[in-house]
């Protein structure tokens, strides 16, 4: 990338255009902030997928709101890519912004004394909006959510796409971008959700000398949630297969696009493919990634099931299934040996301990389920929408191809004229074309004028989640260094995995290297030895699922796709948090012979 | 069951002696603080409930051989306040010496958190050995004191849970100020606020009327717990640290208390006391007497 040699600009300063990337601000005012890039989405964006995308994110302020966190969210398309940017609310005026950036280069410790006062005074007011709601965790997600959560998704499932005329189509798209923002208000749950799973682990820590982490979230784990319940259920389907010997032949020899035609060619074969679909209709629900929405749902195209099914039948000992019941008994007894400890203490930490711990097992729940109802469901009926409009389009000769119509806005779409829209896309389609080829600046606009220490416990929680900052100062050789995820050390193969597409890569005992693993992907964990991250923390997703799963897991290294390379042996040390490269002692050999 | 008549319900022990039983009035058979404390249950029913092995006893026989008289007092206790267990603090005074340097030598053990007649019959043998040590016999050799006839009582009492400990002052220690009820209180068990290692809250209640005048809540970073076998001493969770340990009405109540302990001793007197489960426990009463004017 070209911005690893570029200097950082100062502090507090105007960010210098890169000369392949010229930003021209709609309002100039918003140079004045800072933003970022969404490390996941590094490629350009057709138009239309940012419009339900940035409506789902600024939809989230809803929830910041609600939280008392200190900032707004913003989101722009900048040169095809999106950049976030968080706006400060009730910010002081720029020139005690000033003030602070010239405090805190010419007196670091007064101002690092003022910002662990001002954190302090923003943990209060985060925990004064969201002890309520953690306080009735189960009630908020069960009764105030995720009933109006289904109503959307009611409405998606019930809306008839080939009935409806172009008008009507229009006019489903506009409601579809109101849904999709309100959707993401709900999915504003994921800030009370990582902070009751914070607050709990740091109270945990705090109450056991010499506790972990992954201490404190033993006893959160073993719960049912939508996506270990999906995963087993294909678990269960890989366990049939190998119980009908011509179903097992065709999986385990034929190339993942050519299984469901060999299928189709017998009764076995056609009985489990009945199986199969039942499974699709159910957790096929998904896309590849969040917002792939360009991209086919496991209902359209199954080879990502099937890859799965492939690899889960090469697996014939393996039984993911039986293990809930030793993570609930492992819990279970951390939770029973935690109480014993707390009998002598005090009742008000006995209560606010059971308090936390019961928000934080609710919370580990909705950490996957509203990956399953919002990220998964919403987007997959999205695309059905999109794709149905395109399709429609392209029938009456507006576009040439269905697929022509994520590149445009909704606004083209409501308003333009049938006969330019062909034009319009080509301009789009040119556009991303020519910055495909630019690697976007991380930062644009102005460059914070100092870094906020603590921006109290519920930014603590957000970092401990997927927005953790990845580690930077990690320059050792065949070394990445991130945080725990999951307990264990495992060796294994490392497998780089950068998108679903490559799934087939990973062999049973392999270890899984990505940016960040995605909601879609938690079924690679059955066969994976270890998961290690680029991003994240220990409130991720995938150290989540990977607790799950029992595999370690090891998050934030900020450089694991870059140290390791496809087919290596490294050593996951899911408990220090360490991924080393696996020197054989053969390959001493001729050094220490010379 | 109030403790102060609970005694007279017992089957009366020729052996042992109850708290509230006039007999353990007498400081020669239980030690001058316990005899206070006996009196203090007869009084008053918050204090936790007990039983003494008064000092003949003591010298009378070994610990062991008094294991079935242990036995019974402890299924006695428990039946009588209906607890499924028993938690104790176990202390020893020796009867003819009240003095604070007798702690250091055997004269005064205490066993806290002591669960069980097996280790309430381990803790009373402790008492029993440590007064009979080489260092014990020496002080009181060295006081003056009869090294042959060990003057030892030992008592065994209810030791409460306490969510938060306190000390009221029926008087204000640190002015003088007789109309000025001062309350301590800390998280936990008491010995953090006796001991100094944490800074207490400090509620002030002006007496003719009760009302709490100042409030001083301080952030309170170690607290006592029982534990297994004892207590120890660990940092108060930070949600706690600067939380009011005692509300409104538990200030009043304890100031109450103070009051009509200040009445019936006729002195202004320093009340020990805790809150477990929101209920109030009386643990001692002394009266103060560095009070100037």
């Amino acid at each position: 990338m070209s911005n690893s040699t570029t200097k950082s600009p100062a502090p507090g300063q105007l960010i210098p255009d890169q000369p392949d990337f010229p930003v021209l601000w709609d309002n100039p005012q918003d140079a004045k902030l800072t933003w970022i890039t969404v490390p996941l989405y590094k490629t350009p964006i057709p138009p239309l997928i940012y419009a339900f995308a940035g409506a789902f994110l600024v939809g989230g302020n809803a929830g910041f709101e609600q939280t008392g966190l200190p900032f707004q969210l913003r989101v722009e398309r900048i040169n095809t890519y999106v950049y976030m940017g968080m706006v400060p609310k009730g910010a002081p005026p720029e020139v005690v912004m000033k003030a602070m950036g010239m405090l805190n280069r010419a007196a670091p410790s007064v101002f690092k004394k003022m910002m662990g006062r001002m954190g302090a005074g923003m943990s209060k007011q985060q925990e004064a909006a969201l002890n309520p709601i953690i306080a009735r965790m189960e009630s908020y997600w069960y009764d105030e959510l995720l009933p109006e959560i289904k109503q959307h998704i009611a409405y998606f499932e019930s809306s008839d796409l080939r009935g409806m005329s172009l008008n009507q189509m229009r006019a489903h798209l506009a409601e579809a971008l109101e849904r999709v923002e309100r959707m993401g208000a709900l999915h504003g749950v994921v800030l009370p959700m990582l902070f009751a799973m914070s607050q709990f682990e740091e109270l945990y820590c705090e109450l056991f000398e010499g506790a972990t982490t992954l201490d404190a979230l033993r006893l959160t784990q073993g719960f049912d949630n939508k996506t270990v319940e999906g995963d087993r259920a294909l678990w269960r389907l890989s366990r049939s297969v190998l119980t009908i010997p011509e179903v097992r032949e065709i999986l385990a020899n034929q190339p993942a696009g050519e299984v469901i035609p060999a299928l189709k060619k017998s009764t076995a074969g056609q009985q489990f493919l009945v199986e199969l679909n039942t499974w699709l209709a159910q957790y096929g629900q998904r896309l590849n990634s969040v917002f792939a929405l360009s991209g086919p749902s496991w209902i359209e195209d199954p080879t990502p099931a099937i890859q799965i099914l492939q690899a889960y039948v090469a697996i014939p000992e393996r039984r993911p299934e039986m293990e809930p019941a030793a993570l609930a008994a492992e819990r279970e007894q951390a939770v029973a040996e935690a109480r014993r400890k707390l009998a002598g203490y005090p009742q008000p930490v006995r209560d606010h301990f059971e308090t936390l711990l019961k928000a934080a097992q609710i919370a580990t729940i909705v950490h996957e389920d509203h990956n399953f109802w919002i990220d998964q469901r919403l987007f997959y009926h999205v695309r059905r929408l999109i794709i149905a409009f395109g399709e429609r389009l392209a029938q009456v000769g507006t576009l040439e191809t269905a697929d022509e119509i994520f590149y445009l806005t909704p606004d083209e779409l409501q308003n333009g004229r049938d006969d330019s829209l062909v034009k319009i896309v080509q301009q789009h389609k040119a556009e991303m074309e020519r910055f495909s080829r630019v690697a976007p600046p991380q930062m644009l606009g102005t460059a914070p004028a100092f870094e906020m220490t603590d921006g109290g416990s519920m930014v603590r929680a957000l970092f401990k989640g997927e927005m953790n900052p990845a580690n930077s100062g990690n320059d050792e050789l065949n070394t990445a260094r991130g945080l725990p995820g999951s307990s264990g050390v495992v060796r294994g193969t490392a497998r780089l995995i950068h998108s679903l597409a490559e799934a087939d890569k990973l062999q049973p005992g392999d270890v899984l290297i990505a940016i960040a693993t995605e909601p879609p992907w938690t079924p690679l964990f059955a066969t994976a030895c270890a998961v290690v991250t680029d991003g994240g923390g220990v409130l991720s997703h995938s150290a989540v699922v990977a607790r799950e799963y029992r595999i370690p897991a090891v998050v934030g290294t900020g450089n694991a796709t870059s140290t390791f390379k496809d087919g290596q042996l490294i050593e996951v040390d899911g408990d220090a948090g360490v991924v080393r490269l696996v020197v054989e002692e053969n390959e001493y050999e001729p050094a220490l012979a010379g | 069951m109030l403790a102060s008549y609970a005694w007279l319900l017992r089957k009366m022990s020729m052996n042992l002696l109850w708290l509230g039983d006039p007999r353990s009035f007498d400081p020669a058979l239980v030690g001058g603080k316990a005899a206070n404390l006996s009196r203090l249950a007869r009084m008053h029913q918050h204090v936790p409930d007990g039983f003494f092995l008064p000092a003949a006893l003591m010298d009378a026989a070994h610990p062991l051989d008094l294991r079935d008289e242990i036995d019974s007092a402890i299924s006695d206790l428990m039946a009588c306040h209906r607890l499924p267990d028993l938690v104790t603090a176990v202390r020893s005074s020796a009867v003819d010496e009240d003095g604070a340097a007798a702690s250091f030598a055997g004269q005064h053990e205490t066993y806290l958190n002591i669960s069980g007649p097996d280790a309430i019959v381990e803790a009373v043998t402790h008492c029993w050995e440590s007064a009979r040590s080489e260092r014990a016999l020496e002080y009181r050799r060295r006081q003056g004191l009869s090294a042959d006839h060990l003057q030892l009582a030992v008592f065994v009492q209810q030791l409460v849970a306490a969510d938060a400990a306190a000390v009221a002052f029926s008087a204000n220690p640190v002015t003088g100020d007789r109309n000025e009820i001062v309350i301590n209180a800390s998280w936990g068990l008491g010995e953090s606020i006796v001991g100094g290692t944490v800074t207490p809250d400090t509620f002030f209640v002006r007496k003719p009327d009760l009302a709490i005048t100042r409030r001083l809540v301080a952030d309170k970073q170690r607290m006592t717990v029982s534990a297994p076998r004892g207590t120890h001493e660990v940092d108060v969770p930070r949600f706690l640290r600067k939380e009011a340990c005692l509300n409104d009405e538990q200030v009043i109540e304890l100031a109450k208390l103070a009051l009509t302990l200040e009445a019936s001793m006729g002195h202004p007197v320093d009340v020990e006391a805790a809150y477990a489960a929101g209920k109030l426990y009386l643990l001692q009463c002394r009266p103060i007497t560095t009070l100037n004017g």
